[in-house]
Protein backbone atom coordinates (compact mmCIF):
# COMPACT_ATOMS: atom_id res chain seq x y z
CA UNK A 1 0.00 0.00 0.00
CA UNK A 2 1.27 3.46 -0.80
CA UNK A 3 0.12 7.02 -1.23
CA UNK A 4 0.04 7.73 -4.95
CA UNK A 5 -1.69 11.08 -5.16
CA UNK A 6 -2.72 13.90 -2.87
CA UNK A 7 -4.75 16.87 -3.95
CA UNK A 8 -4.17 19.99 -1.89
CA UNK A 9 -7.20 22.20 -1.34
CA UNK A 10 -5.72 24.43 1.37
CA UNK A 11 -2.85 24.68 3.86
CA UNK A 12 -3.89 21.51 5.73
CA UNK A 13 -3.85 17.89 4.63
CA UNK A 14 -4.92 16.87 1.13
CA UNK A 15 -7.43 14.45 -0.34
CA UNK A 16 -5.40 11.26 -0.64
CA UNK A 17 -5.44 8.38 -3.09
CA UNK A 18 -3.75 5.16 -2.00
CA UNK A 19 -2.79 2.19 -4.13
CA UNK A 20 -3.53 -1.01 -2.26
CA UNK A 21 -3.23 -4.70 -3.15
CA UNK A 22 -5.95 -7.30 -2.69
CA UNK A 23 -4.20 -8.82 0.34
CA UNK A 24 -3.73 -5.40 1.91
CA UNK A 25 -7.42 -4.65 1.46
CA UNK A 26 -8.20 -7.86 3.37
CA UNK A 27 -5.68 -7.02 6.08
CA UNK A 28 -6.99 -3.46 6.47
CA UNK A 29 -10.58 -4.66 6.72
CA UNK A 30 -9.59 -7.37 9.21
CA UNK A 31 -7.78 -4.85 11.43
CA UNK A 32 -10.62 -2.34 11.27
CA UNK A 33 -13.06 -5.05 12.37
CA UNK A 34 -11.06 -5.33 15.62
CA UNK A 35 -12.31 -1.86 16.58
CA UNK A 36 -12.93 -0.93 19.38
CA UNK A 37 -10.31 -2.48 21.65
CA UNK A 38 -9.73 0.13 24.37
CA UNK A 39 -12.07 -0.02 27.37
CA UNK A 40 -13.26 3.09 29.20
CA UNK A 41 -11.29 2.23 32.33
CA UNK A 42 -8.04 2.62 30.36
CA UNK A 43 -8.47 6.40 30.44
CA UNK A 44 -7.17 8.18 33.52
CA UNK A 45 -7.57 11.94 33.92
CA UNK A 46 -4.68 12.37 36.36
CA UNK A 47 -1.89 10.63 38.21
CA UNK A 48 -2.32 12.98 41.14
CA UNK A 49 -4.92 13.34 43.89
CA UNK A 50 -6.23 16.87 43.31
CA UNK A 51 -9.93 16.45 44.05
CA UNK A 52 -11.18 18.89 41.41
CA UNK A 53 -9.30 16.90 38.73
CA UNK A 54 -10.26 13.45 40.03
CA UNK A 55 -13.90 14.57 39.87
CA UNK A 56 -13.50 14.80 36.08
CA UNK A 57 -12.73 11.08 35.68
CA UNK A 58 -16.30 10.10 34.88
CA UNK A 59 -16.64 12.94 32.36
CA UNK A 60 -13.51 11.70 30.59
CA UNK A 61 -14.81 8.13 30.41
CA UNK A 62 -18.16 9.35 29.05
CA UNK A 63 -16.44 11.53 26.45
CA UNK A 64 -14.28 8.61 25.30
CA UNK A 65 -17.29 6.34 25.15
CA UNK A 66 -19.17 8.84 22.98
CA UNK A 67 -16.16 9.27 20.72
CA UNK A 68 -15.87 5.49 20.27
CA UNK A 69 -19.57 5.24 19.39
CA UNK A 70 -19.16 8.01 16.80
CA UNK A 71 -16.09 6.36 15.28
CA UNK A 72 -17.88 3.01 15.19
CA UNK A 73 -20.78 4.60 13.32
CA UNK A 74 -18.39 6.15 10.77
CA UNK A 75 -16.46 2.90 10.46
CA UNK A 76 -19.58 0.82 9.83
CA UNK A 77 -20.62 3.26 7.11
CA UNK A 78 -17.10 3.17 5.66
CA UNK A 79 -17.02 -0.64 5.57
CA UNK A 80 -20.52 -0.91 4.08
CA UNK A 81 -19.93 1.49 1.18
CA UNK A 82 -19.80 -0.40 -2.13
CA UNK A 83 -16.87 0.55 -4.35
CA UNK A 84 -14.85 1.86 -1.41
CA UNK A 85 -11.86 0.09 -2.96
CA UNK A 86 -11.92 0.81 -6.71
CA UNK A 87 -10.32 -1.96 -8.75
CA UNK A 88 -7.73 -0.69 -11.21
CA UNK A 89 -6.05 -4.00 -12.12
CA UNK A 90 -6.40 -7.67 -11.03
CA UNK A 91 -4.36 -7.05 -7.86
CA UNK A 92 -4.53 -3.31 -7.61
CA UNK A 93 -7.15 -1.12 -5.96
CA UNK A 94 -7.43 2.59 -5.25
CA UNK A 95 -8.70 3.98 -1.95
CA UNK A 96 -9.61 7.69 -1.89
CA UNK A 97 -9.91 9.43 1.47
CA UNK A 98 -10.93 12.91 2.59
CA UNK A 99 -8.66 14.50 5.24
CA UNK A 100 -11.38 14.03 7.88
CA UNK A 101 -11.57 10.31 7.07
CA UNK A 102 -7.80 9.92 7.37
CA UNK A 103 -7.99 11.59 10.79
CA UNK A 104 -10.58 9.27 12.31
CA UNK A 105 -9.10 6.20 10.63
CA UNK A 106 -5.80 7.03 12.34
CA UNK A 107 -7.61 7.15 15.68
CA UNK A 108 -9.42 3.89 14.99
CA UNK A 109 -6.18 2.14 14.00
CA UNK A 110 -4.43 3.50 17.07
CA UNK A 111 -7.25 2.26 19.28
CA UNK A 112 -6.69 -1.23 17.89
CA UNK A 113 -2.92 -0.92 18.34
CA UNK A 114 -3.07 0.39 21.93
CA UNK A 115 -6.01 -1.82 22.92
CA UNK A 116 -4.23 -4.99 21.76
CA UNK A 117 -1.13 -3.90 23.65
CA UNK A 118 -3.20 -3.39 26.83
CA UNK A 119 -4.75 -6.85 26.41
CA UNK A 120 -1.26 -8.31 26.08
CA UNK A 121 -0.48 -6.89 29.54
CA UNK A 122 1.23 -3.66 28.37
CA UNK A 123 4.57 -5.36 27.64
CA UNK A 124 7.78 -3.90 26.29
CA UNK A 125 7.53 -4.85 22.63
CA UNK A 126 11.07 -5.98 21.80
CA UNK A 127 11.03 -9.10 24.05
CA UNK A 128 7.64 -10.07 22.63
CA UNK A 129 9.22 -10.56 19.19
CA UNK A 130 11.77 -12.97 20.66
CA UNK A 131 9.61 -15.36 22.63
CA UNK A 132 7.07 -17.99 21.62
CA UNK A 133 3.57 -16.56 21.64
CA UNK A 134 0.23 -18.20 22.29
CA UNK A 135 -2.39 -18.11 19.53
CA UNK A 136 -4.21 -15.28 21.34
CA UNK A 137 -1.00 -13.30 21.75
CA UNK A 138 -0.11 -13.85 18.08
CA UNK A 139 -3.51 -12.54 17.02
CA UNK A 140 -3.11 -9.42 19.18
CA UNK A 141 0.49 -8.84 18.02
CA UNK A 142 -0.52 -9.21 14.37
CA UNK A 143 -3.36 -6.71 14.76
CA UNK A 144 -0.99 -4.32 16.53
CA UNK A 145 1.68 -4.53 13.83
CA UNK A 146 -0.78 -4.25 10.98
CA UNK A 147 -2.40 -1.22 12.62
CA UNK A 148 1.02 0.38 12.90
CA UNK A 149 1.75 -0.33 9.24
CA UNK A 150 -1.49 1.28 8.05
CA UNK A 151 -0.99 4.23 10.42
CA UNK A 152 2.41 4.87 8.84
CA UNK A 153 0.93 4.79 5.33
CA UNK A 154 -1.95 7.12 6.25
CA UNK A 155 0.40 9.53 7.99
CA UNK A 156 2.17 9.86 4.64
CA UNK A 157 -0.75 12.07 3.60
CA UNK A 158 0.49 14.71 6.05
CA UNK A 159 4.09 14.82 4.84
CA UNK A 160 5.09 18.42 4.19
CA UNK A 161 1.89 19.91 5.58
CA UNK A 162 1.76 22.19 8.60
CA UNK A 163 -1.36 22.98 10.64
CA UNK A 164 -3.45 25.84 9.27
CA UNK B 1 23.56 34.58 66.18
CA UNK B 2 22.64 37.94 64.88
CA UNK B 3 19.68 39.60 66.51
CA UNK B 4 18.90 41.60 63.43
CA UNK B 5 15.68 40.28 62.03
CA UNK B 6 15.81 39.50 58.40
CA UNK B 7 12.92 40.84 56.39
CA UNK B 8 10.24 38.19 56.14
CA UNK B 9 9.41 37.31 52.60
CA UNK B 10 5.70 37.31 51.92
CA UNK B 11 4.15 33.93 51.20
CA UNK B 12 4.53 32.85 47.62
CA UNK B 13 0.83 33.05 46.91
CA UNK B 14 0.66 36.68 47.97
CA UNK B 15 3.66 37.46 45.83
CA UNK B 16 1.90 35.82 42.91
CA UNK B 17 -1.19 37.99 43.60
CA UNK B 18 0.91 41.05 43.12
CA UNK B 19 3.04 40.07 40.18
CA UNK B 20 0.99 37.70 38.02
CA UNK B 21 -2.08 38.75 36.11
CA UNK B 22 -5.21 36.76 37.03
CA UNK B 23 -5.30 34.89 33.72
CA UNK B 24 -1.78 33.59 34.26
CA UNK B 25 -2.54 32.57 37.87
CA UNK B 26 -5.59 30.63 36.71
CA UNK B 27 -3.41 28.64 34.37
CA UNK B 28 -2.31 26.36 37.16
CA UNK B 29 -2.87 23.03 35.42
CA UNK B 30 -0.25 21.23 33.39
CA UNK B 31 -1.05 18.76 30.63
CA UNK B 32 1.51 15.96 30.63
CA UNK B 33 2.09 13.29 28.01
CA UNK B 34 3.68 10.08 29.34
CA UNK B 35 5.81 7.62 27.43
CA UNK B 36 4.60 4.17 26.45
CA UNK B 37 6.16 1.58 24.16
CA UNK B 38 3.21 1.34 21.79
CA UNK B 39 2.36 4.73 20.28
CA UNK B 40 4.41 5.37 17.14
CA UNK B 41 6.71 8.40 17.32
CA UNK B 42 5.47 9.81 14.03
CA UNK B 43 1.89 9.40 15.23
CA UNK B 44 2.58 11.24 18.51
CA UNK B 45 4.12 14.12 16.53
CA UNK B 46 1.05 14.21 14.31
CA UNK B 47 -1.30 14.32 17.31
CA UNK B 48 0.62 17.20 18.94
CA UNK B 49 0.49 19.15 15.67
CA UNK B 50 -3.20 18.50 15.28
CA UNK B 51 -4.34 19.12 18.85
CA UNK B 52 -2.19 22.17 19.63
CA UNK B 53 -1.65 23.51 16.10
CA UNK B 54 2.09 23.39 16.66
CA UNK B 55 4.64 23.42 13.84
CA UNK B 56 6.30 20.09 13.21
CA UNK B 57 9.60 21.09 14.86
CA UNK B 58 7.90 21.94 18.19
CA UNK B 59 5.74 18.82 18.07
CA UNK B 60 8.84 16.67 17.42
CA UNK B 61 10.71 18.34 20.29
CA UNK B 62 7.97 17.38 22.75
CA UNK B 63 7.62 13.91 21.24
CA UNK B 64 11.35 13.31 21.74
CA UNK B 65 11.09 14.58 25.31
CA UNK B 66 8.33 12.04 25.97
CA UNK B 67 10.41 9.30 24.37
CA UNK B 68 13.68 10.10 26.13
CA UNK B 69 12.64 11.59 29.48
CA UNK B 70 9.48 9.54 29.95
CA UNK B 71 7.17 12.54 29.92
CA UNK B 72 6.72 16.03 28.60
CA UNK B 73 4.79 18.97 30.05
CA UNK B 74 2.92 20.12 26.98
CA UNK B 75 0.98 23.19 28.10
CA UNK B 76 0.10 25.10 31.27
CA UNK B 77 -3.55 26.05 31.15
CA UNK B 78 -6.76 26.84 33.01
CA UNK B 79 -8.68 23.84 34.38
CA UNK B 80 -11.20 23.82 31.54
CA UNK B 81 -8.63 24.11 28.75
CA UNK B 82 -6.35 21.51 30.31
CA UNK B 83 -9.28 19.12 30.63
CA UNK B 84 -10.20 19.75 26.98
CA UNK B 85 -6.66 18.95 25.84
CA UNK B 86 -6.53 15.76 27.92
CA UNK B 87 -9.79 14.62 26.33
CA UNK B 88 -8.38 15.34 22.87
CA UNK B 89 -5.08 13.57 23.51
CA UNK B 90 -6.72 10.53 25.10
CA UNK B 91 -9.15 10.39 22.20
CA UNK B 92 -6.10 9.81 20.03
CA UNK B 93 -4.97 7.06 22.39
CA UNK B 94 -2.06 8.93 23.98
CA UNK B 95 -1.28 8.54 27.67
CA UNK B 96 -1.95 12.12 28.77
CA UNK B 97 -3.05 13.49 32.14
CA UNK B 98 -3.57 16.85 33.81
CA UNK B 99 -1.87 17.75 37.06
CA UNK B 100 -2.20 20.74 39.36
CA UNK B 101 0.95 22.81 39.27
CA UNK B 102 2.47 22.97 42.74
Amino acid sequence: MKLIRSKKTGPGPAISVYQISKHEVEWLLAVLRFYPQINSDYHQITQGVASEIVAGQQLLEEAMSQRRAEHKRKLDKFLAMPGRFRQEAPDQFHLTLEPEQVEWLLQVLNDVRVGCWVKLGRPELEPMFQRKLTVEESRAMSAMELSGFFQMVFLGAYEGSEPA
Amino acid sequence: MSQTAAPIAPPKTEQKEKTEPRELRDRGYVVICWNDPVNLMVYVTHVFQNVFGWPKAKAEKHMMQVHQAGKSALVRETFEKAEHYVHQLQGYGLHATMEREE
